[in-house]
Protein backbone atom coordinates (compact mmCIF):
# COMPACT_ATOMS: atom_id res chain seq x y z
CA UNK A 1 0.00 0.00 0.00
CA UNK A 2 1.35 3.68 -0.75
CA UNK A 3 1.44 6.49 1.07
CA UNK A 4 -1.61 7.90 0.21
CA UNK A 5 -3.74 5.19 0.27
CA UNK A 6 -2.13 4.38 3.77
CA UNK A 7 -3.53 7.82 4.23
CA UNK A 8 -6.59 7.33 2.96
CA UNK A 9 -7.22 3.98 5.24
CA UNK A 10 -6.36 6.23 8.33
CA UNK A 11 -8.55 8.92 7.93
CA UNK A 12 -11.47 6.29 6.98
CA UNK A 13 -11.08 4.19 10.49
CA UNK A 14 -10.65 7.14 12.56
CA UNK A 15 -13.64 8.20 10.96
CA UNK A 16 -15.51 5.03 11.50
CA UNK A 17 -13.99 3.04 13.82
CA UNK A 18 -16.46 4.22 16.81
CA UNK A 19 -19.59 3.63 14.76
CA UNK A 20 -17.94 0.06 13.79
CA UNK A 21 -17.03 -0.34 17.16
CA UNK A 22 -20.85 0.14 18.68
CA UNK A 23 -22.32 -2.08 15.66
CA UNK A 24 -20.29 -4.46 16.57
CA UNK A 25 -20.95 -4.31 20.31
CA UNK A 26 -24.92 -4.71 19.26
CA UNK A 27 -24.16 -7.82 17.43
CA UNK A 28 -22.02 -9.60 19.62
CA UNK A 29 -22.79 -7.89 23.03
CA UNK A 30 -19.40 -8.05 24.76
CA UNK A 31 -16.55 -5.16 24.42
CA UNK A 32 -13.90 -7.20 23.98
CA UNK A 33 -15.34 -9.34 21.32
CA UNK A 34 -16.21 -5.83 19.71
CA UNK A 35 -13.00 -5.08 19.66
CA UNK A 36 -11.82 -8.38 18.55
CA UNK A 37 -14.18 -8.26 15.57
CA UNK A 38 -13.31 -5.06 14.41
CA UNK A 39 -10.00 -5.61 14.12
CA UNK A 40 -10.27 -8.05 12.17
CA UNK A 41 -12.97 -5.91 10.02
CA UNK A 42 -10.13 -3.49 10.12
CA UNK A 43 -7.45 -5.43 9.03
CA UNK A 44 -9.74 -7.32 5.82
CA UNK A 45 -10.13 -3.55 4.90
CA UNK A 46 -6.82 -2.89 4.83
CA UNK A 47 -5.65 -5.41 2.54
CA UNK A 48 -8.35 -4.90 0.34
CA UNK A 49 -8.67 -1.41 0.66
CA UNK A 50 -8.14 -0.84 -3.13
CA UNK A 51 -11.20 -2.48 -3.46
CA UNK A 52 -13.10 -0.49 -0.80
CA UNK A 53 -11.84 2.69 -2.41
CA UNK A 54 -12.98 1.86 -5.69
CA UNK A 55 -16.59 1.16 -4.58
CA UNK A 56 -19.10 3.55 -4.20
CA UNK A 57 -20.05 3.13 -1.09
CA UNK A 58 -17.05 2.06 0.99
CA UNK A 59 -19.13 2.57 4.35
CA UNK A 60 -21.61 0.09 3.41
CA UNK A 61 -18.45 -2.33 1.66
CA UNK A 62 -16.83 -2.29 5.39
CA UNK A 63 -20.17 -2.65 7.01
CA UNK A 64 -21.09 -6.19 4.72
CA UNK A 65 -17.28 -7.02 6.02
CA UNK A 66 -18.11 -6.78 9.60
CA UNK A 67 -21.40 -8.93 8.99
CA UNK A 68 -19.64 -11.73 7.36
CA UNK A 69 -17.40 -11.56 9.38
CA UNK A 70 -19.35 -11.76 12.42
CA UNK A 71 -21.30 -14.59 10.45
CA UNK A 72 -17.53 -16.29 10.32
CA UNK A 73 -17.30 -15.86 13.83
CA UNK A 74 -20.25 -17.97 15.13
CA UNK A 75 -19.43 -20.73 12.53
CA UNK A 76 -15.96 -20.93 13.67
CA UNK A 77 -16.47 -20.68 17.03
CA UNK A 78 -19.43 -21.44 18.67
CA UNK A 79 -18.52 -22.08 21.96
CA UNK A 80 -16.51 -18.20 21.95
CA UNK A 81 -19.86 -16.58 23.29
CA UNK A 82 -20.97 -17.14 26.56
CA UNK A 83 -24.22 -15.48 28.09
CA UNK A 84 -24.85 -15.19 31.08
CA UNK A 85 -28.01 -14.07 33.28
CA UNK A 86 -25.85 -10.73 34.45
CA UNK A 87 -23.71 -8.73 32.12
CA UNK A 88 -20.57 -6.70 33.88
CA UNK A 89 -21.47 -2.99 33.28
CA UNK A 90 -18.57 -1.91 35.26
CA UNK A 91 -19.96 1.97 35.51
CA UNK A 92 -23.17 1.35 36.47
CA UNK A 93 -22.26 -1.33 38.71
CA UNK A 94 -20.44 1.59 40.53
CA UNK A 95 -22.93 3.92 40.51
CA UNK A 96 -25.27 1.11 42.23
CA UNK A 97 -27.60 0.47 39.61
CA UNK A 98 -26.70 -2.88 38.68
CA UNK A 99 -30.07 -3.04 36.42
CA UNK A 100 -29.10 -0.37 34.39
CA UNK A 101 -30.84 -0.67 31.02
CA UNK A 102 -28.11 -0.77 29.10
CA UNK A 103 -27.32 -4.33 30.72
CA UNK A 104 -31.14 -5.43 29.90
CA UNK A 105 -30.92 -4.22 26.03
CA UNK A 106 -27.62 -6.16 25.61
CA UNK A 107 -29.22 -9.04 27.23
CA UNK A 108 -32.51 -8.68 25.31
CA UNK A 109 -30.43 -8.43 22.16
CA UNK A 110 -28.41 -11.38 22.93
CA UNK A 111 -31.63 -13.81 23.53
CA UNK A 112 -32.12 -13.39 19.51
CA UNK A 113 -31.17 -15.75 17.04
CA UNK A 114 -28.07 -14.25 14.94
CA UNK A 115 -29.54 -13.61 12.18
CA UNK A 116 -32.83 -11.74 13.94
CA UNK A 117 -30.18 -10.05 16.14
CA UNK A 118 -28.49 -8.60 12.89
CA UNK A 119 -31.54 -7.96 11.02
CA UNK A 120 -32.66 -5.63 14.24
CA UNK A 121 -29.23 -3.81 14.05
CA UNK A 122 -29.55 -3.11 10.79
CA UNK A 123 -32.84 -1.78 10.39
CA UNK A 124 -33.41 -0.16 13.71
CA UNK A 125 -29.13 1.32 14.59
CA UNK A 126 -28.01 1.66 11.13
CA UNK A 127 -31.82 2.72 9.94
CA UNK A 128 -31.05 0.60 6.91
CA UNK A 129 -34.37 -0.19 4.61
CA UNK A 130 -35.17 -3.82 4.39
CA UNK A 131 -34.04 -4.06 0.50
CA UNK A 132 -30.74 -3.29 1.94
CA UNK A 133 -30.64 -5.38 4.87
CA UNK A 134 -31.68 -8.51 2.83
CA UNK A 135 -29.13 -8.00 0.71
CA UNK A 136 -26.36 -7.52 3.17
CA UNK A 137 -27.84 -10.85 4.86
CA UNK A 138 -28.08 -12.29 1.64
CA UNK A 139 -31.61 -13.68 2.57
CA UNK A 140 -34.94 -12.15 1.21
CA UNK A 141 -37.02 -9.22 1.95
CA UNK A 142 -39.69 -11.57 2.99
CA UNK A 143 -37.01 -13.30 5.32
CA UNK A 144 -35.85 -9.94 6.74
CA UNK A 145 -39.37 -8.83 7.73
CA UNK A 146 -40.02 -12.62 9.18
CA UNK A 147 -36.52 -12.01 11.46
CA UNK A 148 -37.38 -8.52 11.98
CA UNK A 149 -41.21 -9.09 13.31
CA UNK A 150 -39.96 -12.57 15.27
CA UNK A 151 -36.94 -10.74 16.88
CA UNK A 152 -39.93 -8.00 18.15
CA UNK A 153 -42.07 -10.04 19.32
CA UNK A 154 -39.24 -11.49 21.71
CA UNK A 155 -38.14 -8.15 22.30
CA UNK A 156 -41.76 -6.97 23.66
CA UNK A 157 -41.24 -9.80 26.02
CA UNK A 158 -39.16 -8.07 27.99
CA UNK A 159 -40.94 -5.68 30.38
CA UNK A 160 -38.38 -3.43 31.21
CA UNK A 161 -37.28 -2.37 28.33
CA UNK A 162 -41.11 -0.91 28.04
CA UNK A 163 -41.42 0.68 31.23
CA UNK A 164 -41.46 4.19 32.09
CA UNK A 165 -38.58 3.89 34.20
CA UNK A 166 -36.03 2.83 31.46
CA UNK A 167 -36.79 5.57 29.41
CA UNK A 168 -36.85 7.99 32.24
CA UNK A 169 -33.51 6.61 33.08
CA UNK A 170 -32.16 7.25 29.83
CA UNK A 171 -33.31 10.40 29.36
CA UNK A 172 -31.60 11.54 32.48
CA UNK A 173 -27.97 9.76 31.20
CA UNK A 174 -28.88 11.61 27.78
CA UNK A 175 -29.16 15.19 29.76
CA UNK A 176 -26.00 14.64 31.73
CA UNK B 1 -39.15 1.45 6.78
CA UNK B 2 -40.00 0.43 10.20
CA UNK B 3 -43.38 -0.45 11.39
CA UNK B 4 -44.57 2.62 13.61
CA UNK B 5 -44.82 0.27 16.65
CA UNK B 6 -41.16 -0.74 16.32
CA UNK B 7 -40.15 2.46 16.20
CA UNK B 8 -39.45 2.56 20.26
CA UNK B 9 -36.11 0.22 20.36
CA UNK B 10 -34.65 2.51 18.49
CA UNK B 11 -33.92 5.30 20.98
CA UNK B 12 -32.82 2.00 23.48
CA UNK B 13 -30.38 0.33 20.49
CA UNK B 14 -28.63 3.91 20.14
CA UNK B 15 -28.35 4.09 23.88
CA UNK B 16 -27.08 0.92 25.18
CA UNK B 17 -24.16 1.13 21.57
CA UNK B 18 -23.34 4.97 22.92
CA UNK B 19 -22.05 3.34 26.31
CA UNK B 20 -19.12 2.31 24.70
CA UNK B 21 -16.48 4.63 24.91
CA UNK B 22 -14.22 5.13 22.21
CA UNK B 23 -10.92 5.56 22.54
CA UNK B 24 -8.55 7.47 19.64
CA UNK B 25 -6.40 5.82 18.34
CA UNK B 26 -2.96 7.55 16.36
CA UNK B 27 -1.82 6.48 13.07
CA UNK B 28 1.26 4.40 13.83
CA UNK B 29 -0.60 2.31 17.06
CA UNK B 30 -3.37 1.86 14.14
CA UNK B 31 -1.55 0.54 11.51
CA UNK B 32 0.93 -1.67 13.92
CA UNK B 33 -2.40 -3.42 15.27
CA UNK B 34 -3.48 -4.06 11.54
CA UNK B 35 -0.14 -5.32 10.69
CA UNK B 36 0.06 -7.91 14.23
CA UNK B 37 -3.27 -9.06 13.02
CA UNK B 38 -2.53 -9.82 9.38
CA UNK B 39 0.51 -11.60 10.49
CA UNK B 40 -1.37 -13.48 13.32
CA UNK B 41 -3.30 -14.74 10.09
CA UNK B 42 -0.75 -15.76 8.00
CA UNK B 43 1.15 -17.85 10.52
CA UNK B 44 -3.10 -19.49 11.36
CA UNK B 45 -3.14 -19.96 7.67
CA UNK B 46 0.36 -21.50 7.55
CA UNK B 47 -0.43 -23.91 10.58
CA UNK B 48 -3.74 -25.30 8.64
CA UNK B 49 -1.63 -25.47 5.06
CA UNK B 50 0.75 -27.67 7.21
CA UNK B 51 -2.17 -29.27 8.58
CA UNK B 52 -3.47 -30.40 5.25
CA UNK B 53 -0.63 -31.47 3.48
CA UNK B 54 0.62 -33.70 6.35
CA UNK B 55 -2.99 -35.18 6.26
CA UNK B 56 -2.24 -35.43 2.48
CA UNK B 57 0.90 -36.50 2.91
CA UNK B 58 -0.05 -39.48 5.55
CA UNK B 59 -3.15 -40.66 2.89
CA UNK B 60 -0.77 -40.98 0.06
CA UNK B 61 1.51 -43.17 2.58
CA UNK B 62 -1.20 -45.17 3.63
CA UNK B 63 -2.34 -45.83 -0.18
CA UNK B 64 0.86 -46.50 -1.61
CA UNK B 65 2.66 -48.41 1.41
CA UNK B 66 5.39 -45.84 1.45
CA UNK B 67 6.77 -45.41 4.77
CA UNK B 68 7.06 -47.54 7.84
CA UNK B 69 4.14 -48.94 8.85
CA UNK B 70 2.12 -48.73 5.94
CA UNK B 71 -0.03 -51.82 6.08
CA UNK B 72 -3.36 -52.08 4.72
CA UNK B 73 -5.36 -51.70 7.30
CA UNK B 74 -2.70 -49.86 9.60
CA UNK B 75 -2.83 -45.95 9.85
CA UNK B 76 0.30 -44.78 9.96
CA UNK B 77 0.36 -42.23 12.38
CA UNK B 78 4.04 -40.77 11.82
CA UNK B 79 5.27 -40.10 8.07
CA UNK B 80 8.73 -40.28 7.73
CA UNK B 81 10.12 -37.16 5.02
CA UNK B 82 13.12 -39.56 4.38
CA UNK B 83 11.38 -42.28 3.68
CA UNK B 84 8.35 -40.48 1.46
CA UNK B 85 11.12 -38.67 -0.53
CA UNK B 86 14.13 -41.63 -0.82
CA UNK B 87 14.74 -43.33 -3.50
CA UNK B 88 14.14 -46.59 -1.87
CA UNK B 89 11.26 -49.02 -2.94
CA UNK B 90 8.47 -48.99 -1.70
CA UNK B 91 7.94 -50.84 1.13
CA UNK B 92 11.04 -50.70 2.75
CA UNK B 93 13.12 -48.14 4.64
CA UNK B 94 16.12 -46.71 3.20
CA UNK B 95 19.45 -48.22 4.60
CA UNK B 96 21.24 -45.65 6.82
CA UNK B 97 23.78 -43.47 5.66
CA UNK B 98 27.26 -44.79 7.03
CA UNK B 99 30.19 -42.82 6.46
Amino acid sequence: MDRVSEQEYCDFVTARRGGLLREAYLLVGDVHLAEDLVQTVLAKVYVAWHRVRASEAPEAYVRRVLINTNISRHRRRRVAEVLTDALPDAADVAAGRSEAPSSTVVEALMSLSRRQRTAIVLRFWDDLPESAVAELMGCSVGSVRTHTARAMARLRAYPELRQPTTVTTMQETCER
Amino acid sequence: MAETDDEWIRPLLSWAADKIEVEAVGRDELIAAGRARLARRRVLAGTALTAVLAFALGGYAIAEGVGGGGRPGHVAVTVSATAATSSAAPGTLPAPAVS
